[in-house]
Formats: structure tokens, sequence, C-alpha cells
């Protein structure tokens, strides 16, 4: 055996001994509250209940933009209303989010960003209680029935701002409304059944037609209000504008999917386009090809 | 009276050629009966070769005057090599005897007593795993070469492509490696953070042979070994230069590249330098491991590729037979995909970087041995999470993972006794963190875990030598410290573990006590029986002290003050020969676990963000019993064809159950352990011949408990995983240096699924095609 055979044998092993280290640059991610007359700008005064509209626009700096968190801080609390998880990598972000005027003098909206590398940007604004109320009316649509996975009778799909329910055949044109979907499984052996949305990946297993559609929105579900029964029936029932469909929601324990909707349940939700409401289950099968009835408060 | 006559002739022969240059030529007889041996390979400097004829002659002619080295080997013979010297125009005429290789030889083993014995001189139940086997075997890494093993049960869900796998033995549960002390050259490579081992450091190619011990060594290897010890043996140099190189190619577009390489510098001696060096690199498209339906259900799930490297570099220098030293590196480093990708470009996957090194230095003078070694082993471990539900979450996962240490043993030979002590120090560390990317959080734990083990043995042999008695016993002493768990900067991906946030985790200690004594008698050289008792330990791992996190299922809680589990196995067993064609051996054992550690559910449930999941620990149980049959039969049909048949019966259930507090609704007691066999057997045969040799391996694995409750899973769909059958097959073949290597694994193409659903990657063939230089 020739040495140089050797060498040429060690050279074409080595080629692929390649370092993995993270090498990642510091980079200066920009965040910015849009201006214009449609949006809220610091030191606006805005009524209790009253609608609160930032644009944002921010850039990751040639990195991802991979995280966007709002917090609302008053003297006594600080809310975090979203922190949400992203991967925005051309373009960077631009978005507009809809908020409710609290109940405190002032509010601080912190708008933070972070890019993939883990650096970070903010920018604040700050908005005053303004005088009165401006609570908002609600939509009311008693006795929704909606089929699960294996249902062949009933629709599956439902729009909550009309109350309109669709099946596979009827819901060509309209998928882009649809906001809420149900199924039923056993969730580590427990009976669960559950509400969903297209966008939930889940979903689109127990409905697989879901996954041609054109757009696929998203709603979260407050699940620790659901599953600690906080909201009471009554309450649900007395419900006449949106204050409590508001105030009822956290946002911090909300996700794409709830389980364990059994009767009696009360279920605060927030839609993609920001509209808050609540969802009564009025009875639940807990079988596949069953059903689920809900009553449904959202805000007009 | 024939052979003298092929002589005369050859010699007649060689001598009209002698104006030609030089060659040489001889005849291959079986040393014991002096038949001729046909179709032998004999090799000249491993660069030209031929086989013997029918009569058993070869013959190399037109050779240059040289020095050269001749090899002949052949199933069922030991090697022979013998070194030559031609003179110009000369005929060099060797009358070689091959000595036939029967089950016992080269049956020494080291690892049952840290002292050279013959497999049948320990009163316990040890399986070798032979150059000769591991040359037959289509296995694509170092733990497949155990699967036809009796009592191994080996999970790799998805062959060369699963980041880890496990070898448990003998009843005990499937998922946890920590059981099993497994080294390398004699090293502990089990971690000491999860017990885990890396089974693909290692290239097949690089191991010489595999010695596995059954039922609990802690009296002499401490905690890992409570269920046994598995030493795998690498290849050690025995001549001025040899080595070899090969490509393989695939399913899956996978491709892998290796060569071998080692040497000594003074070949006809014992003492001098010797130097080792092994690489191989491997890479694959892989596979989709999801079911049709998740495959249609997400979107983001692709196939699991994988990349690795690996070389192994050794040099040592020995001053004579029995004293030196040599000095060991290994680097390993992969990056295995896991199946789904979102936005990062390698999507969801594990990276391994690790080194070793391991200095041993053993000398022996007059009835005195030695050995000492020292090791440093590193993990650099990353893995990346990525998953869009909601909204989308990345996270790394970065660990550093150390274990370093010092092994002694020192062995006197005294009459008819020998005595074996020796001192062990071990550290082993976790530094790690969760960095995620799509919010603040990040979370870091942290712990060190120092062992000191004394140990003494002594192996007594009566009777001329038809009595063997061994007795031992290792005193542990461990210290948990330096432990943490804190979560910075959390959101609501972490919020639900603030509860278990604690920057400075009290430190603990414990002691254990391994005691072992074992009796064997042999009637003749043919038959013999033995019994032993032994007790195992094992202390918890860093991971379930120090680590709080998502696990499958639901949340892991650690837990600081979790006590080593303790068994106690009772063992017996008995082996005979049968006119050296036929060796059966059967064992018996029957073992308590007390503070028995397992995965349980605390019956409380933890929001982990996306609704309630129920919180899990590592817990200390009352008591479990498992005992179990192995029986296996070897027989050699014939010079070229051994048969292997085994089967392994292991009953592993909870006897009593702790509850956790006492309002824990969980009782396990009478529940069966999960992930252990009931069920397991093989067969196996090789057959070498002039056309292709052959080696077949089919391997039941009978139905297994799915978790510890035993009830129904919703991904299995059942409450145990169905039973399977594998079978394997390879051909290989060797025409002068060139060789040529077909393995086929799972042949039948069955389909298992592991407890997230995923499917193994199916039929699995490679084609080698290699050279010796």
């Amino acid at each position: 055996m020739k040495v140089y055979k050797l060498f040429f044998i060690l050279i074409f092993l080595l080629q692929f001994i390649s370092c993995t280290e993270e090498n990642l640059t510091s980079t200066n991610p920009f965040i910015l509250l849009k201006s214009g007359d449609e949006f809220s700008r610091t030191g606006d005064y805005i009524p209790i209940g009253g609608q609160i509209k930032f644009g944002l626009s921010a850039v990751g700096d040639g990195a991802a933009i991979t995280n966007l968190s709002i917090q609302r801080i008053t003297d006594d609390n600080v809310i975090t209303e979203l922190d949400k998880g992203m991967y925005i990598k051309n373009g960077g972000l631009d978005t507009t989010v809809v908020f409710m005027k609290g109940a405190a003098e002032k509010e601080v909206w912190k708008f933070s960003i972070m890019n993939d590398h883990r650096d970070t940007a903010s920018v604040s604004a700050t908005i005053y209680k303004g005088d009165g109320s401006a609570y908002g009316n609600i939509d009311y649509f008693p006795a929704i029935t909606i089929g699960y996975q294996n249902n062949n009778s009933l629709p599956f799909y439902v729009d909550l701002h009309t109350g309109n329910a669709y099946d596979n055949s009827s819901i060509s044109g309209n998928e882009a409304s649809i906001d809420l979907v149900a199924y039923y499984y056993l969730n580590s052996g427990k009976s669960s059944p559950t509400l969903s949305c297209p966008a939930y990946e889940t979903a689109r297993f127990y409905h697989p037609e879901i996954s041609d559609w054109p757009s696929q929105n998203s709603i979260l579900y407050d699940y620790e209000t659901t599953d600690y029964d906080l909201i009471s029936e009554d309450e649900f029932d007395a419900a006449q504008n949106d204050s409590l469909l508001v105030s009822a929601y956290i946002p911090t324990s909300a996700s794409g999917t709830c389980k364990f909707c059994f009767s009696g349940k009360i279920i605060p939700f927030k839609t993609e386009n920001g509209k808050y409401g609540l969802l009564k289950v009025i009875q639940a099968d807990e079988f596949d090809s069953g059903s689920i009835k809900i009553d449904v408060k959202i805000q007009k | 009276m024939r052979k003298i006559t092929l002589l005369i002739l050859i010699v007649l022969l060689g001598l009209g050629k002698l104006c030609a240059q030089g060659t040489i030529r001889g005849i291959i007889t079986d040393a014991k009966n002096n038949n001729e041996i046909a179709f032998a390979n004999v090799s000249l400097n491993k660069n030209a070769g031929t086989t013997s004829n029918d009569s058993g002659v070869f013959i190399f002619e037109n050779l240059k005057p040289d020095r050269y080295k001749l090899s002949v080997s052949f199933l069922g013979y030991e090697s022979y090599t013998q070194t030559v010297t031609l003179e110009n125009n000369n005929t060099i005429v060797l009358n070689i005897k091959l000595n036939p290789i029967n089950f016992t030889a080269e049956e020494v083993v080291v690892t049952a007593t840290k002292t050279e014995n013959h497999i049948n001189q320990v009163p316990t139940r040890i399986n070798l795993i032979s150059t000769r086997q591991i040359e037959a075997i289509p296995a694509q890494s170092t733990d497949e070469l155990l699967a036809t093993v009796p009592g191994i049960n080996i999970s790799r869900s998805f062959g060369i492509f699963s980041h880890s796998s496990t070898v448990s033995m003998r009843g005990l549960d499937g998922q946890e490696q920590g059981r099993v002390l497994v080294m390398i050259d004699g090293i502990p490579t089990n971690k000491t953070d999860g017990g885990s081992v890396n089974w693909n450091l290692l290239n097949t190619g690089q191991i010489d042979r595999i010695e596995v011990i059954k039922g609990p060594g802690s009296s002499l290897y401490g905690g890992n070994a409570m269920g046994g010890a598995i030493n795998i043996i690498t290849k050690k140099p025995t001549e001025k230069f040899a080595g070899k190189a090969s490509i393989d190619y695939g399913t899956y577009n996978t491709m892998r590249g290796q060569v071998f390489m080692n040497g000594k510098l003074n070949e006809d001696s014992d003492k001098g330098l010797f130097w080792n060096f092994s690489s191989f690199y491997r890479q694959s498209d892989g596979y989709n491991s999801a079911s049709e339906a998740d495959q249609q259900a997400n979107p983001y799930l692709v196939k699991s590729g994988l990349q690795e490297f690996g070389a192994n570099a050794q040099l040592g220098y020995n001053l004579n037979k029995n004293n030196g030293f040599d000095l060991n590196v290994l680097y390993y480093d992969d990056d295995r995909g896991t199946g789904e990708q979102v936005f990062q470009p390698q999507g969801n996957n594990r990276e391994h970087d690790s080194y070793h090194i391991r200095l041993k230095y053993f000398g022996e003078k007059q009835n005195l041995k030695w050995n000492v070694s020292l090791y440093y082993l590193n993990e650099d471990y990353k893995r990346i999470s990525e998953w869009l539900k909601d909204d989308y979450t990345f996270y790394k996962v970065l660990s550093e993972r150390i274990d370093l240490g010092a092994l002694s043993s020192v062995s006197y030979q005294l009459n008819n006794q020998r005595l074996t002590g020796g001192i062990d120090l071990k550290q082993g560390s976790v530094d790690a963190k969760d960095v995620y990317y799509t919010s603040s959080d990040v979370v870091y734990n942290r712990g060190k875990m120092n062992t000191l083990g004394l140990f003494i043995q002594d192996e007594i042999s009566l009777l001329n030598n038809k009595l063997k008695l061994i007795g031992g016993l290792r005193f542990d002493y461990a210290k948990f410290f330096d432990g943490g768990f804190e979560i910075k900067d959390p959101t609501s991906e972490t919020t639900f573990m603030l509860n278990y946030n604690n920057e400075n985790i009290e430190e603990d200690s414990w002691n254990a006590l391994s005691p072992k004594l074992s009796i064997q008698y042999n009637f003749n050289n043919h038959q013999r029986i033995y019994a032993n008792y032994a007790k195992g330990f094992r202390p918890g791992v860093l991971d379930d002290m120090c680590r709080s996190g998502r696990i499958r299922g639901g949340f892991k809680v650690s837990d600081p003050t979790l006590q080593p589990e303790y068994i106690n196995n009772f063992e017996l067993g008995a082996d005979s020969r049968f006119f050296n064609k036929l060796r059966t051996s059967v064992s018996v054992y029957y073992s308590i676990g007390d503070d028995f550690l397992y995965y349980v559910n605390t019956g409380d449930s933890i929001d982990l963000s996306y609704g309630p999941r129920p919180i899990i620990k590592a817990s200390n149980i009352s008591k479990v019993e498992i005992y179990g049959l192995e029986l296996e039969a070897n027989y050699m049909l014939s010079n070229n064809i051994i048969l292997n048949a085994n089967y392994a019966y292991a009953h592993s259930q909870i006897n009593d159950y702790k509850p956790l507090s006492s309002d824990d609704p969980i009782d396990l007691t009478n529940k069966y352990i999960s992930n252990v066999p009931k069920h397991m057997g093989s067969i196996s045969a090789s057959w070498r011949n002039k056309i292709i040799n052959v080696g077949i391996s089919a391997k039941y694995v009978g139905k297994q408990w799915v978790n510890d409750l035993n009830q129904f899973d919703e991904i299995i769909l059942d409450d145990q995983y169905p039973d399977y059958t594998s079978v394997n097959l390879k051909f290989s073949k060797e025409i002068k240096s060139i060789f040529v290597n077909l393995n086929i694994q799972n042949i039948l193409d069955n389909k298992f699924y592991n407890s997230k659903g995923a499917v193994n990657p199916g039929r699995f063939i490679t084609l080698e095609l290699g050279m010796n230089f």
C-alpha cells in the first residue's frame, strides 16, 4: 500500500469534518408604531371598553423576527396581551392589533420584538382613560350544532361572526370565514369533546379537507377560564354587551384548541380578527360520530 | 503416505523451475487428522492471494526475492501466519497444518472478574461475540451486534436513523440504558446525566469482540452494572502495517466511507510502539417515519436524514507482552433529523459532538498484575425543536455532559486463589440550557455527582479446578452536588415550571454495598453447573435529579432526593458440550428489586400552556419481581456451517407500590414493567464456502406493555406493542485483496411502530466494496 493512497483516503474523510459551532453576530432589529388617523397614538384618551388600535412595523436586521410581545402595563399590573412566536425572514413584520381600553387611568403599551439571534427591540405608547364607557354591542347565536369528525349528517364548520355552519358540500367560497371546528378523541385515555380552529394542525388531522382550503383562520380559546369554570352559566346568560366578553378572556392561557368541552363549560375566545366572545356548551357527545351544541356571544 | 507423495511432487515441480524467479508453494492440512484442506484462503503480503486446490495445495510463482508474509485462513480453523524470505530463484515449500477451532478456543474473557479467565471458568452467564460472529452479522451499528444474544432487548426504532438506542437485558425496562454498564475497552461510557450510551460512536469494523455479562456486576463495577455489563473490545494491531478501506451504498441514498489502519513497529516482538487509526463518514437522505395519516395532517413532516463522522486514534507502547500503556482518542459528531421541519434549515434535529480520551497503563510482575486507566468523556448535545401550532415555537437544547474518572485494579495470584482489588473514582456532570428563540425564556439545569468505589474479589479454585468459588464485595459512596434548575425571563412557554425553580438544589449523598458469591462445579471439560448470588444497585441519574421539563405524555418533575435502587439476583446455570460440535446452555434467574426507580404518573396535572398534562416523576417503587429463563444451543454442523438458536423468557412485575403521597390515586401493584418482552428468541446460521459466505439471523420479540399503568395507549391503540420478527441476511465475498459485502436488514420488510407511532425504516440494504492493504 503506497503512502499516497493513505493520504488520499485521509483527506477524503477529513473533508467531512465540519464545525457546527454557533456563530451568531449581533444585530439591531427595529420596531415602530405606525402613524395615521386610524391608529391610536401615545397620549390618546379612550373610554373604558373603547377600541385601541395599533399598527406595528418591524424589521429583524437580516435575521428572522421570531417573537412579538405586547404588554399592557398599569400601576397595579403587567398583563401580557400577546406573546407570539413567529418566523418572518423577509420583508419584516407589518400588522395591526386591536384591544379594548381597560379600567386603569393610564396604560403603557409596550411592543417588543426578538429575532433569531435573540436580539430585541421595543417601542411604547401611553393611553389614558377617557370619559364615559364604550362597551359595544354583541351578537347572540343560540344552539349551533356541529358534527365531530365521523358525523355524516351535521355541518362541521362554523363562522362565529354570523353563526352560520357549513358542511363539505356547502363550504366552498366560505372557507376564509370559518373560525371553529370540533372533534372528539381520547386525550391520554380521557374522553375529550374538543373545539378547535382551521389553522390548528390537529384539527386538520381530523378534518383533512381543511388542508386544501385557500386560507385557514385561527382562534384562541382561554382554557384556564374553561378548565377552572371561572365564568358561570348565569353570567353568560346575563351578558348584554361585550364587557364580560373582553374581561373574561385571559390572554396568557390561550390556545388554538380547547379540550374537555363538556356540557356547561363557558369558553372565552378571541378570533383572528380580534373579536372577543364567549361559548356555552349546551351538550357534548362522547363518541367521534356525535356532535356538540353551543351558544355563542360575540362582539359585533 | 498420500501427503508425503504430494510433498515430494511439489518439491519436484519446484526443482523443475529453478531457472525461473522464486516460488512459494505448500500444502494445507488439518493438524489433527491430516486431511487436506481445500479452498483455504492464502494471501501473500495481503496483495496477492489464492485458494488451495482439492488436494490442499497452493502455489505462488514468479516472485521477486523478498521477505513475504504468508497468511492462511479457513472457517473453523485458527488463522496461520508465517514470514518467509525468498532468495533469488529459490522455491520454498511449506507444510502448513491448521488447528481446528473448537467452541472453547479463544474464549478467554476479562470483564466478568477483571482477570483473564476461560469463559467456562466463570460461574455466571457470559456471552461472547467473537470476530467471526461479528463478520457474519449484517449490523449497521454496534448494538445490533447484540441482537442474537439471548435475553438482550434492543430498542432502536429507526435503524441507522435513531439518534439513540437502548440495550437492556433480563426483564429490565427496555427504555433504560442506565441499568446495563457499557464499556469500550474497559472504560465505562454510560453518562451520569441520563445513564445513556451513544451506540453510534463506534463503527462495527473497529470491534474485535464483545463480552456480555448477565446479571448484576455491581460488586466489581458499581452503579450502572446493576443488570449486567457489556464490554466492547476494539481491534489491536498484529502486523507491521495492515488496513482496509471501503465504501458502501444503500437504501434511502445511504452512503458510507470507512478506513482502518494499524501497525506495530516491531512486528515479530511484543515490545515496541503500536498504533491504530480508523475513521468513517456516513450520510443518508433518510425516510419519513410518520404514518400516512400524520403526513397528510402535518405538512411539516419530512425525512429524517443523517450525517455522521467518527475517528478513533490509538498510540501505545509495550514494554513486553504484559506491560505497556496506550492512549486512545475518539471523536464523533452526528446530525440526525427527527422528521419535522417548519422554518429552520435543518428542521428538528439532534447532534452529539463527542470526544473521549482514554489512557491505560497495565503491567505484570511475577504473580502481580495491575491496570490503571484515566478517562475523560465529553458530549456536547444539541437539539433543535420547532413546531407550528397556534404560533411558532423554536428552541434549542444545549447540554454539555462530562464524565471523567480513574479506574485501578490489582490482582495477585496466590497458589490456587487470585485476589483482586481496586479503587474507582468518577465525576459526572451536566450543564444544560433550553434557549427559546420565539420567546424570552431560558431554562438552565446543572448538577454533578462524584462517586468513589472500593472493591475486592477472591477467586478460589479447588479439586484440581473442578470447583471454583468467587466472592466479591464493593463499597460505593456518591455525592450529588452543585445542582440547579433555573428559569430566566419566563413566558407562557415556561411559567408552568416556576414552581420547580431551584437555583441551589440541596446536596445529597448515599452509599451502597454490593456483595457477590458464586460457585461452579465442572464435572469434566464438557459439563458444568453454577450458582450465584449478586446484589446490584443503580443511583438516580442527574437528569431525574435536577431537570424538570416536558416529556412524552406529560411533564417530568425532578427529585433530588432519589435514592439508589437495588436488585438481589439469584441464578442457576448449566452448560454442556457434546462431541465438540454441540454446546447447550441454560440459565434461570430470580430477582427482587427494592426501591426500584420507575417513571410514574403522580395523578396530578400541570398546565403546559396547551392544557393540563399529567405530572410524571422518577420514583423509588417498593418492590419489583423479575424472573426468567434463557436457553441457547450452538451447533457446528461442519467446519463451514455454524448454527445458533436461543430463547429467553422474562417476567417483570411490580409487587408492591409505595404511593407518592397519601392522596396518590395511582396504584401500580401487580402492574407489569413496561417495554419488556416476555418472550424473545432467535436463530442464526453462518455458512462459509468457496463461492460466497452467508450469514442469516431471525429474531422474534414478543409483546411489551406500553405504559406503567398497563392501560390502553391512544397512539399504539392497544395496551401492548405487537410482537414482531426481523430477518437479516449478509453475503460476503473476498477475492484477493478486494472484498464485497451485501447486508440486508429486515428482509421481510416488517413494519414496527414505536411509542410515538413512528415506523421503522423497513427493509434496509447496503452493498459494500472494499480493499485490504
